[in-house]
């Protein structure tokens, strides 16, 4: 390791680029203000911990700009952990995509009534989706408990029609078990794919990347990103299928998925 | 708390490209096991797509920096961290700083015969105070750092380390704590020392709580006014200000010629403020 006065020399001339990262990743993850100014000050104070032991690290197997970025990326992760606890979001919005991830933590997490987050998700221009249609992907997601005890608001969703019948309850609990049946057979179907393309399924699918940006990150020409997602996609259906999941419903699976 | 460096190089060397085809392998396996991991690759992704490639300063070459330049640069970037940081935390009026009491004083170093521990200590085990209780005896033992220092005193560096010491315990002080140090080592010149001095005051004040620390400051620097009989002290306009906004500071029989027993009531104060 570098000796002490070299590390702090480098983390002195790059304090600058250092917030300027938190600050982008502040923004990706809609922090704003005193969040955002809390959030740099913590990383400063991490960088210079244990003698700048962050820095101390670094072996040059990367540009410094990309390795500080991964760094301050999984120290975002550690000081929403430290403000927010071990939140995950639930395996019915991941299977939904980002923007029910988003409605969900925005809701459930941070405490946001459900009109708040959906202005707050189209205000960052995740979605372009009505307060109505993004109610109707709410009202899909398991109720969970807030963080801290918060007002949620049901508003939008008292103005949907009831879908009807008496014996509505039995049949939600059945499709709610066959839902259940449904992910646990994608998530295993997920996990036996071949390490790079669930690592591109994810980012297509559950992240919302586009091809082009999946190509950039992983350093590979963009045609063969799309052979390997169709390969993905029909390896997936033919494990969910095997996994005693019916053709049909294999099908929808994976339409919802692609859609 | 997950030690962020561990996957950090691989993964930002799979962003860049430079990883061969087994390396490639393996982290993109971990990536697929690993949320941390997964998440901090999209992230990264995602800002390094928007932001301009960068101003990230390579390391200097070592001889372009001098030692003593280097812990002063780090204190005035750690100041401008931390101060801003823990100010809009700690709040409240602030009645002054250890070095503006010290200003008000008649030119002279620590009295020898002061006590310097005024406040009850426990022998043995680590002493569990109040953040009330730390913040006074932090202020007033910048007080006497600030007086050592400016005096050429050798029990400055003894000082400096109790600072912190005292600074150790409270979250987010290591920066704080590590300017003390650096006062503390020999090797820091006269006049870094000073400058490391007004920040570090700063720092601790603020992390500590700047009302119970400026009160612990100026009662420090009156009881070091009384055993010098230091009228002008006391007929200053910050202290009158000071002993007008602090009820327990009103007992005080400044303006009488028994100055033993203004010291003593001072200490007695001090005291239990700092226990």
């Amino acid at each position: 390791m570098a000796p002490r006065q070299q590390l702090e020399a480098l983390c002195l001339a790059n304090l600058t680029a250092i917030q300027r990262i938190a600050g982008a990743v502040c923004r990706r993850h809609g922090l704003s203000g005193d969040e955002a100014e809390d959030f740099g000050s913590w990383v400063s104070l991490r960088m210079v911990e244990n003698d700048y032991a962050i820095l101390g690290k670094f072996r040059g197997e990367s540009s410094l700009t990309t390795y500080l970025t991964v760094v301050i990326a999984m120290l975002f992760r550690d000081y929403r952990v430290q403000r927010w606890g071990r939140w995950r979001p639930s395996a019915a919005a991941v299977r939904r995509g980002r923007v029910a991830v988003q409605l969900e933590t925005l809701v459930y997490r941070d405490g946001h009534r459900f009109d708040q987050a959906a202005e707050v998700l189209r205000t960052r221009g995740e979605t372009a989706m009505s307060d109505r249609d993004l109610a109707s992907m709410f009202a899909e997601l398991p109720t969970r408990g807030p963080l801290r005890p918060r007002e949620v608001g049901a508003e939008p969703l008292a103005g949907l029609p009831a879908s009807g019948e008496a014996d509505d309850p039995l049949r939600t609990e059945g499709d709610a078990s066959d839902r259940a049946i449904i992910d646990r057979a994608l998530g295993e179907a997920l996990r036996e794919l071949p390490a790079e393309d669930r690592v591109v399924v994810r980012l297509r699918y559950w992240e919302g990347m586009t091809v082009a940006d999946i190509a950039r990150a992983l350093h590979v020409p963009q045609k063969p990103v799309y052979r390997q997602i169709d390969r993905a996609l029909a390896e997936l259906r033919r494990r969910v299928e095997r996994s005693g999941v019916s053709r049909e419903q294999a099908r929808a699976l994976l339409t919802a998925l692609v859609e | 708390m997950t030690d962020p460096t561990d996957d950090a190089e691989r993964i930002a060397a799979l962003l860049d490209g430079r990883l061969d085809a087994r390396q490639r392998a393996e982290i993109l396996a971990r990536l697929g096991e690993s949320d941390v991991a997964f998440e901090a690759f999209m992230d990264a992704a995602a800002v390094l797509r928007e932001a301009p490639e960068e101003s990230v300063r390579p390391l200097a070459h070592p001889q372009r920096w001098r030692r003593p330049a280097l812990a002063l640069a780090a204190a005035l970037i750690l100041g401008a961290i931390i101060v801003p940081f823990v100010r809009s935390r700690s709040g409240s009026a602030d009645g002054g700083d250890p070095q503006q009491f010290v200003a008000l004083l008649s030119p002279g170093g620590l009295p020898s015969d002061l006590d310097a521990t005024p406040w009850t200590t426990t022998r043995g085990g680590a002493e569990r105070l109040t953040d009330a209780a730390r913040a006074t005896r932090i202020g007033a033992r910048l007080t006497d750092l600030t007086v050592a220092v400016q005096s050429g005193d050798t029990v400055a560096p003894q000082i400096a380390l109790t600072v912190a010491a005292l600074l150790d315990p409270i979250p987010a002080s290591t920066p704080a704590s590590s300017i003390f140090r650096s006062i503390a080592n020999p090797r820091t010149s006269n006049q870094d020392r000073d400058r490391l001095l007004t920040h570090g005051i700063a720092a601790a004040t603020s992390l500590a709580g700047n009302q119970a620390a400026s009160k612990g400051a100026w009662l420090e620097a009156a009881r070091i006014a009384a055993s010098r009989h230091d009228t002008a002290f006391f007929n200053s306009a910050r202290s009158r200000a000071m002993m007008a906004i602090e009820p327990t500071l009103r007992t005080i029989r400044v303006g009488s010629d028994d100055w033993v027993g203004v010291e003593h009531d001072l200490s007695t104060l001090l005291g239990a403020l700092g226990s």
